[in-house]
């Protein structure tokens, strides 16, 4: 079977192709294809990863293109990692459009929203499965295109179409750098294969490694949205509820993480490259967990908790622990995946409100759902025995082993995180209802949607046992590079991150359950200047623009920016690219003689170059 | 007999007709103007064409052959320039180049 | 005893072109599909007499027509691209040409008559063949550019179109007038023989270097290469769509041609002085079309800036200076047939349904025509590089080709350029996917048009899933030019 893991991709790329022809002719049943064809592929996963389990790999290619001295080739290859994320993406990808049945029941473009999700996890699949660089970066650009499809899936409203085009702008500067970085990784292997460039990396120049590791990592960063590029993630939320539990938690935005992981090979050869990867994971896991406290839409939350979970992961790998950042990948996709769908299962019962500080005391309402998101809650906040907690244990462990100020970071993250998570499912579901008329009418999900909350909801609770020393560390093993050493169980390590996240979820339920209102008013006027600090998401959306200056702003460009895209560090980019272009176009003034002015002062600069500075011979 | 002239010299008037031709092409605003400025460049090229097919050996032929393709190119050009330009004189009442510039950016 | 043979599907087109002169004359009603009819049957004529005019390919330059034109492998592939590029702007045009009163006859021939041309400046081993072919396709170009004789902008387009290709070609000759008297023949090979042994230094030392100035500056000129681009934007969207479509490809893939032919090849012994040359025009041609791409309202317009930065895109390829720069550039080439035409031609299908040509006419085409908006995305996508399209594999190959070379930076600019690209093309599928529809009414697309499009298309995703197959069935690698 794992021989044959190439039809994994291949059978949701089918249905895409099958929904996007016949799409008018299926009408409803549209859906059911898809889930039919992601239920084999996920039964093929788990099949491949039952053979892998027992020792088994392969790798199949068959040559595409040959033409000079390169061979490319498209071809997958079949190891652990691989047959973990197959099985992991597959089967999340299972659940959401089950539920999408659902939650998607009323939507005019029903068919569309399920042949998108469909393309994007056949290119999910290829970019996991593929054994070279090109497959990769094939597969890494349609992903980004069904991203940006389903994010501006709700175009009615302008804003998202927006969003859509901002996420897309932001992710292209990472892959630009990603695109270079495979240039270099291609000078130095002289192929774009990994099992070469994997095994040559070591011996590369340092300098070049580190190059390729850097470049390779801005794509990373865009994808996975690390400070700086973290912006696009929090507008993203404007998709449906499913396609952020799908793409922008569960999988596609862990492809920055995999992709790392994947060339690990070419970081290891630049310590460079590992310690700019674990200060920027540290950095992005602390920034976001902030920004998350302040947080009043459910989702938005859960977006700035993803960024800060992904930068858990980061930070992991940073710090050699290769193992156990993938197995937090794994387990945050479940765990994940399971609160943006109980978020979206309360948004469909609120009649799509998002706002926290209007719902409150909806767990009598929505039993289920509550009980499911509080799993989820409490795996994120990493309480024992949750997945959540193995798996972020086994990261800051790591780092308390490399690199003891991340840790300390680390340890102050999984705080706050439990802060803002436990505030989070107090507004939600407990407390007073604050509007009365929005309780009134909220109701418990469909089955087709409360089925996969309950399924992802075991997995969020009991993954993480997988992974823990007296299940000998199963998950880590199996993952485990070879020679990775494990770190050493420090129990006051444990024990600090315990007592930290524990203490968040106390102080936010305290605060946000218990405590009378004006209490947290009085806080708030208290810390004001860190209360807005937060809200204002540390000014990275103001950043650039004081950076390119305040006559910049004042200008007639930022009023087509402000329209059209992005802020953040972004505008500073487009702003060049931006002027550069209104540059060229007014050299097209409509004057014919200008144009023709403009030719022979090209043929005079022409003959100084060639004559005066010497690129001829004498 | 005179000594010939060096190659040179003539090097120089093609040069100088070429630079006045492509002065005018880029200065005169009425569009005849320009066409005929356009055709002292041409004129240049020619000198150049039949003066090097006197000095250089076994290129008489090639060059002077070279030269009258030029002259009946540019007369058909001339040709297609002038409707064009009688075209846009009767529906814009205009024949001045910098006046034409609706399309641009 | 001279041979014709070697350009039958040239004699063909001209022969085709005649008899449209006269179906221009004669009195009937329905003139306009007989002239459809027989400009279609004239190339199809060509292409199919191809095959027997390339015959055996080997070494017969001398030989051919006096030595006028090669009989190589490239002058065959070169052939093939612009004929089947003329054949599918017959078949996307014609809606067009009637909807919009074109007087069909007189537009027929001059499109055929310039495509011949364009076959010789292909094929020129003579820089009178070559310059002949030039003027040919230029003369025709021109008028075609202003045949909507009733509107403002179509005018304006021959005129600007006129002025500029008229200096051009004059700083062309010049520059071929210098070239000719440094080695007194006009034969290619006999120049790049000439000059690698002519003497350097001294009182003529420049001149090489002034030759090869003026000679690039007349290319540029025709292959819309920056900063000798700024006409493309105008003429582009001031001639009627259907001519901006031929000259998008057909007149560029004549001048891209060319430049191999008359730059690397008659001059390929100063290749150490027009290598970098090209590379730099190649960065500030992509660059520079990219950028002012960006703010473009206008559908054709935006597609001119387009195809400035895909000339860009080749140009590097060409500038690598290596034959598999050289191969690169075949296939992109060939990709860049079928991408452009194909967005221009869903562009015809739309303004020949009386639709206009802004982006703003594109919002909600998905819902309005599926089909249409399909394959604009596709086309778009190549255009882009997205991966399993043509687009996407030619400039792959010449990713590979500029590296090979030692051309890093040239192979980030187009990385750095591909990611600014990226924008106006999402813009162009933003309009069409995410956002609302104005109107209801649906845009049908059926007949000549809806084949050629799907030739378009088949050709598009053929070059990009299957481009080995594509490769050893043209041959692609055995295509350099004869020196």
């Amino acid at each position: 079977m794992v021989s044959y893991a190439y039809v994994v991709p291949l059978l949701p790329l089918f249905a895409f192709g099958l929904q996007s022809l016949f799409g008018r002719a299926l009408g409803r049943a549209t859906a059911w294809v898809g889930i039919a064809c992601l239920a084999a592929s996920t039964a093929v996963s788990l099949a491949v990863l039952a053979e892998v389990l027992r020792g088994a790999e392969a790798a199949v290619s068959w040559p595409w293109l040959s033409l000079g001295g390169a061979t490319f080739s498209m071809g997958v290859r079949v190891g652990p990692l691989e047959a973990a994320m197959i099985a992991m993406v597959t089967f999340v990808s299972l659940m959401v459009e089950v539920y999408s049945v659902g939650y998607m029941a009323g939507d005019a473009k029903f068919n569309r929203f399920f042949a998108i999700v469909n393309l994007f996890v056949g290119a999910m699949l290829v970019v996991v499965l593929a054994d070279n660089f090109l497959l990769l970066f094939a597969g890494w650009e349609i992903m980004g295109l069904a991203s940006y499809l389903l994010i501006g899936h709700w175009y009615h409203d302008l804003a998202n179409a927006r969003a859509a085009t901002k996420s897309f702008l932001v992710t292209r500067l990472g892959d630009i750098g990603l695109l270079i970085g495979i240039f270099v990784c291609y000078q130095a292997a002289g192929t774009l294969d990994f099992a070469v460039i994997d095994a040559g990396a070591a011996s590369w120049a340092p300098g070049v490694a580190t190059l390729a590791a850097l470049l390779i990592f801005a794509g990373a960063v865009g994808k996975s949205a690390q400070v700086p590029l973290h912006v696009w993630l929090p507008d993203a939320m404007a998709g449906p509820t499913p396609v952020s539990a799908l793409i922008h938690a569960a999988t596609m935005v862990a492809a920055g993480v995999f992709l790392v992981a994947r060339t690990y090979p070419v970081f290891e050869a630049s310590g460079t490259a590992l310690a700019v990867v674990a200060v920027v994971g540290g950095v992005t896991a602390f920034l976001a967990a902030t920004v998350g406290t302040v947080q009043a839409d459910i989702k938005k939350m859960l977006a700035y908790s993803t960024i800060s979970q992904l930068g858990y992961m980061m930070l992991g790998l940073g710090v050699f622990g290769y193992a156990a950042a993938l197995f937090h990948l794994l387990s945050h996709a479940f765990f994940k995946a399971l609160l943006f769908l109980g978020s979206g299962s309360v948004i469909h019962a609120a009649r799509g409100e998002q706002d926290m500080h209007r719902m409150g005391g909806l767990f009598r309402k929505l039993p289920l759902t509550g009980l499911t998101f509080i799993v989820g809650g409490l795996a994120l906040a990493g309480i024992p025995p949750f997945a959540g907690y193995f798996s972020k244990d086994e990261v800051l462990l790591t780092a308390w082993e490399n690199e003891r100020w991340l840790f300390w970071l680390g340890a102050a993250t999984a705080g706050i995180t439990g802060f803002y998570i436990a505030r989070g499912i107090y507004l939600t579901f407990f407390g007073r209802p604050r509007d009365a008329e929005l309780y009134t009418h909220a109701h418990e999900s469909p089955p087709v949607m409360a089925v996969p909350l309950v399924v992802l909801a075991v997995f969020a609770a009991f993954f993480g046992w997988l992974g823990s020393a007296s299940l000998g560390r199963l998950v880590q093993a199996f993952l485990a590079l070879p020679g990775e050493a494990e770190p050493e169980a420090a129990w006051y390590a444990a024990a600090s991150t315990i007592a930290l996240a524990a203490a968040g979820v106390v102080a936010g339920g305290l605060l946000y359950g218990a405590a009378r209102p004006e209490l947290r008013a009085h806080l708030v006027r208290v810390l004001r200047p860190v209360y807005v600090l937060f809200r204002e998401k540390w000014y990275f959306d103001h950043l650039a623009l004081g950076a390119t200056g305040l006559g910049l702003a004042a200008s007639a460009f930022v009023g087509w920016f402000d329209r059209t895209v992005v802020d953040g560090l972004v505008n500073a980019v487009a702003w060049f690219t931006g002027v550069l272009g209104q540059a060229s176009r007014r050299l097209a003034v409509g004057d014919a003689q200008a144009y023709m002015l403009t030719m022979a002062g090209a043929v005079l600069v022409g003959l100084a170059a060639l004559l005066g500075l010497g690129v001829s011979r004498p | 007999m005179m000594p010939e002239l060096p190659v040179a010299a003539y090097l120089v008037v093609s040069v100088v007709l070429f630079s006045i031709g492509l002065f005018g092409a880029l200065r005169r605003r009425n569009a005849i103007m320009v066409l005929m400025a356009i055709e002292l460049m041409l004129n240049a090229v020619n000198l150049n064409l039949v003066a090097f097919s006197r000095y250089l050996p076994g290129a008489v032929a090639p060059g002077q052959v070279f030269a009258v393709f030029v002259i009946t190119v540019a007369a058909a050009e001339a040709a297609v320039g002038l409707a064009i330009v009688l075209l846009l004189a009767r529906s814009r009442r205009t024949a001045d180049v910098p006046d034409v510039r609706d399309l641009k950016g | 005893m001279y041979n014709l043979t070697p350009i039958l599907p040239e004699m063909a087109l001209s022969l085709a072109g005649l008899a449209l002169l006269l179906v221009a004359v004669a009195p009937s009603a329905r003139r306009a599909g007989v002239a459809e009819g027989v400009a279609l049957a004239g190339l199809i004529a060509a292409l199919l007499l191809l095959p027997l005019a390339q015959g055996p390919t080997a070494g017969r330059t001398g030989e051919v027509l006096g030595g006028m034109v090669a009989v190589d492998g490239f002058g065959g592939f070169f052939r093939a691209v612009l004929l089947l590029g003329a054949l599918v702007v017959v078949l996307t045009g014609a809606r067009y040409v009637r909807a919009r009163g074109i007087a069909a006859g007189e537009f027929y021939a001059l499109l055929l008559f310039a495509t011949a041309g364009a076959d010789f400046m292909a094929i020129a081993a003579d820089l009178l063949a070559f310059y002949v072919g030039l003027e040919t396709l230029s003369l025709a170009s021109y008028a075609l550019a202003g045949f909507l004789v009733g509107e403002r902008w179509s005018l304006e387009a021959s005129l600007k179109y006129f002025l500029n290709g008229a200096t051009a070609s004059a700083l062309l000759l010049f520059g071929l007038s210098l070239a000719f008297g440094l080695v007194g023949t006009t034969s290619l090979a006999g120049m790049a023989a000439g000059l690698a042994s002519a003497p350097w230094g001294g009182a003529a030392g420049a001149l090489p270097a002034v030759a090869l100035v003026f000679i690039l500056a007349g290319l540029a000129f025709k292959a819309s290469v920056a900063p000798f681009h700024l006409w493309t934007p105008d003429v582009y969207q001031g001639a009627p769509t259907p001519v901006t479509s031929f000259l998008s490809i057909v007149s560029k893939g004549a001048a891209l041609a060319a430049i191999v032919r008359v730059v690397a090849v008659g001059l390929a012994p100063l290749h150490v002085e027009w290598q970098p040359v090209l590379a730099v025009l190649a960065a500030f041609t992509m660059t520079a079309g990219n950028v002012a791409a960006l703010w473009q309202k206008d559908v054709k317009r935006l597609l001119a800036y387009s195809s400035v930065a895909q000339a860009g895109y080749i140009l590097a390829g060409i500038a690598v200076g290596t034959s598999l720069g050289l191969e690169a550039v075949l296939f992109y080439v060939l990709a860049y047939l079928f991408m452009n035409l194909g967005a221009f031609g869903v562009v015809m299908a739309l303004s020949g349904e009386g639709e206009g040509e802004t982006l703003e006419d594109l919002a909600g085409l998905a819902r309005r025509a599926p089909v249409l908006a399909g394959l604009l995305a596709l086309f778009a996508f190549s255009l882009l590089g997205i991966p399993w399209t043509g687009g996407f594999v030619g400039k792959l190959l010449i990713f590979e080709a500029a590296l090979e070379a030692g051309w890093a930076w040239l192979a980030v600019f187009i990385a750095v350029n591909t990611g600014i690209s990226a924008y106006y093309y999402f813009l162009l599928i933003r309009q069409m996917y995410l956002r609302s529809a104005p109107r209801a009414e649906a845009v049908r697309a059926g007949g000549m048009l809806g084949a050629g499009l799907a030739l378009a298309a088949l050709g598009v995703l053929a070059l990009g899933i299957l481009p080995q197959t594509v490769i050893d069935w043209s041959g692609l690698a055995a295509f350099a030019p004869l020196p």
